[in-house]
């Protein structure tokens, strides 16, 4: 158990103790879930905001992987990108140079994507390094994971949109929990960017007529299978997804797990714990 | 439709076994568009597949299409597992051209050629759209195999190749455009388009768009898409050589190229 599971675990104990003696004293449940909201953020204070940007970077490492091999047969390494750093390294297997038809859209903007991903990482690495802290190292990654995004166009669509739909939901949902001014700034400007790579990939999935499928209950997939071109809530927000349910869908739908999927041997940091599926 | 229209099409497609059987590897069947030999294909397309030993003699077939020619046949499992017996164009020793089924799921499909030789195995990677025009030279490149179509300002009407030469030497024919009461239209001819969106069809003649009046199934002949450019703008008049770029809902076909004098 890490040193934060460690203190949330005790959290935890301690409000089940609580729970028990406010019960017994017969306070109305409304002052429970009161002190569950104290509880909640006691457990979010213990995640800083290189933790979260270290959880990021675990996810760019993926997207990078995923595009650059399905673009070039490379892996990011041998891009010329940086993947040493702290926690457990790994190398990324699988996946493979995806036929495409050279110049069209999707293939200039599978390009650019790529690219972006690549300098995401690369950006993460240098911020984190900034600030004093050594950056995870990239993981162990499985690119076969599904068995299904190298072998078409559509499968590529199909995973990519899955990819860049739930990097959104992730920045999205890990912006409240950021302090640093600057590490904000950042991360709302490569929400955007992941936002615009989501946008393009779903438009290609209509055109393409790719059959997309959810990742979860939340994911609101685009034409030919949904009907959504641009996924929101009731408000016209970004989804949003907490690291727990985004790792729920990188570990390959696994619940309290620490591994899986994608990431073989989980990923690096100290946010690595999964929790069950989000839900609409 | 015209006698000789209908001749000219059909040359494009049943003789085509003329192109390079040197694609083909010892023990597969390799697949690609029939007009621009690229990788990918579409449903209601023609492809050309390519192997060994595949018949005897070339046996040509006309609509409606049969799913047996000459003791062969062509079977497609999509990538939903579904299977279809594919209608053949050809059959050769060395060259099958075949129409992926309508109904085929977009994904990577598996191909098994069935002959008197045995079976052949193969895949076949199917998109949505996989747009390609026909060149003269049947093999994707140079001046396309298409017909300019003239109205005069009399109302006369002319049909005419784009291309001159023989068999191995295709040339873009020159263009005369000088007339300007003449309404000209390209018409090309291909796979792979009609499938595509509501989106514009967007077609550039060395870098000036022209409008595109049609892009879909012709008629006659399973698989064939015809495309139709035009009126053709003064602009063009005088650019010699020029380059056809047609892109399909942002899916470029092989680029084929024309001359304007």
């Amino acid at each position: 158990m890490t040193k934060t599971e460690h203190i949330i675990s005790n959290i935890d104990k301690k409000f089940a103790g609580r729970r028990s003696f406010l019960q017994q004293i017969g306070l109305a449940s409304a002052g429970v879930g009161a002190f569950l909201a104290t509880a909640q953020s006691s457990k979010a204070a213990t995640i800083t905001d290189a933790d979260i940007v270290q959880f990021a970077l675990n996810l760019e490492y993926l997207e990078a992987e995923f595009y650059t091999v399905a673009r070039t047969g490379k892996t990011i390494d041998q891009m010329g990108v940086g993947i040493t750093g702290s926690g457990t390294p790994g190398a990324t297997t699988g996946g493979q140079k995806v036929t495409f038809i050279e110049g069209s859209t999707l293939a200039l903007n599978a390009d650019q994507i790529a690219a972006d991903e690549r300098a995401h990482v690369t950006f993460l690495r240098t911020t984190l390094t900034s600030l004093g802290i050594t950056p995870i190292a990239r993981p162990t990654i499985n690119l076969n994971a599904l068995g299904t995004g190298f072998e078409s166009q559509e499968a590529f669509i199909n995973l990519a949109r899955s990819f860049e739909d739930v990097g959104v939901s992730a920045y999205a949902g890990a912006a409240p929990l950021l302090t640093n001014p600057t590490i904000v700034g950042y991360a709302a400007r490569i929400l955007a960017v992941e936002a615009y790579h989501a946008g393009i990939l779903r438009l290609h999935a209509a055109l393409y007529q790719a059959p997309t499928k959810p990742v979860d209950g939340l994911d609101q997939v685009p034409p030919p299978t949904g009907t959504k071109f641009v996924p929101t809530d009731a408000n016209a927000l970004a989804l949003i997804r907490t690291p727990g349910q985004v790792l729920n869908i990188v570990y390959g739908g696994a619940v309290n797990a620490t591994a899986g999927g994608f990431f073989t041997n989980g990923v690096n940091g100290a946010i690595n714990g999964s929790t069950a599926p989000a839900t609409a | 439709m015209n006698p000789i229209k209908r001749k000219y099409l059909s040359a494009l497609f049943f003789t085509s076994a003329l192109a390079s059987s040197a694609i083909a590897q010892t023990g597969t069947f390799t697949s690609m568009s029939m007009a621009s030999y690229g990788a990918l294909v579409s449903p209601d397309s023609i492809v050309a597949g390519f192997g060994s030993n595949l018949g005897v003699g070339n046996t040509a077939g006309s609509p409606p299409l049969q799913t047996t020619l000459a003791g062969a046949s062509v079977t497609i499992t999509d990538s939903a597992g579904a299977k279809f017996a594919a209608p053949l164009y050809l059959v050769s020793p060395g060259q099958i051209n075949y129409l992926i089924p309508a109904g085929a799921a977009i994904g990577k499909a598996t191909v098994a050629v069935t002959t008197a030789s045995g079976m052949l195995p193969g895949t076949v990677l199917i998109s949505n759209i996989a747009p390609a025009i026909a060149t003269a030279s049947a093999d994707g490149k140079g001046v396309p195999a298409a017909q300019l179509f003239r109205l005069n300002a009399a109302g006369v009407t002319s049909v005419q190749p784009v291309f001159m030469g023989s068999t191995g030497a295709y040339t873009p024919a020159p263009i005369n455009l000088s007339t300007a009461s003449d309404q000209v239209y390209l018409m090309l001819y291909g796979t792979g388009i009609r499938r595509h969106s509501l989106n514009p069809v967007i077609a550039t003649l060395g870098g000036i768009r022209v409008p595109v009046t049609y892009a879909g199934a012709q008629s006659q002949f399973p698989g064939l898409d015809q495309v139709n450019i035009g009126p053709l703008p003064q602009s063009l008049v005088g650019k010699g050589a020029v380059n056809l770029v047609l892109t399909v809902d942002g899916v470029p076909a092989n680029t084929v190229a024309l001359n304007f004098q």
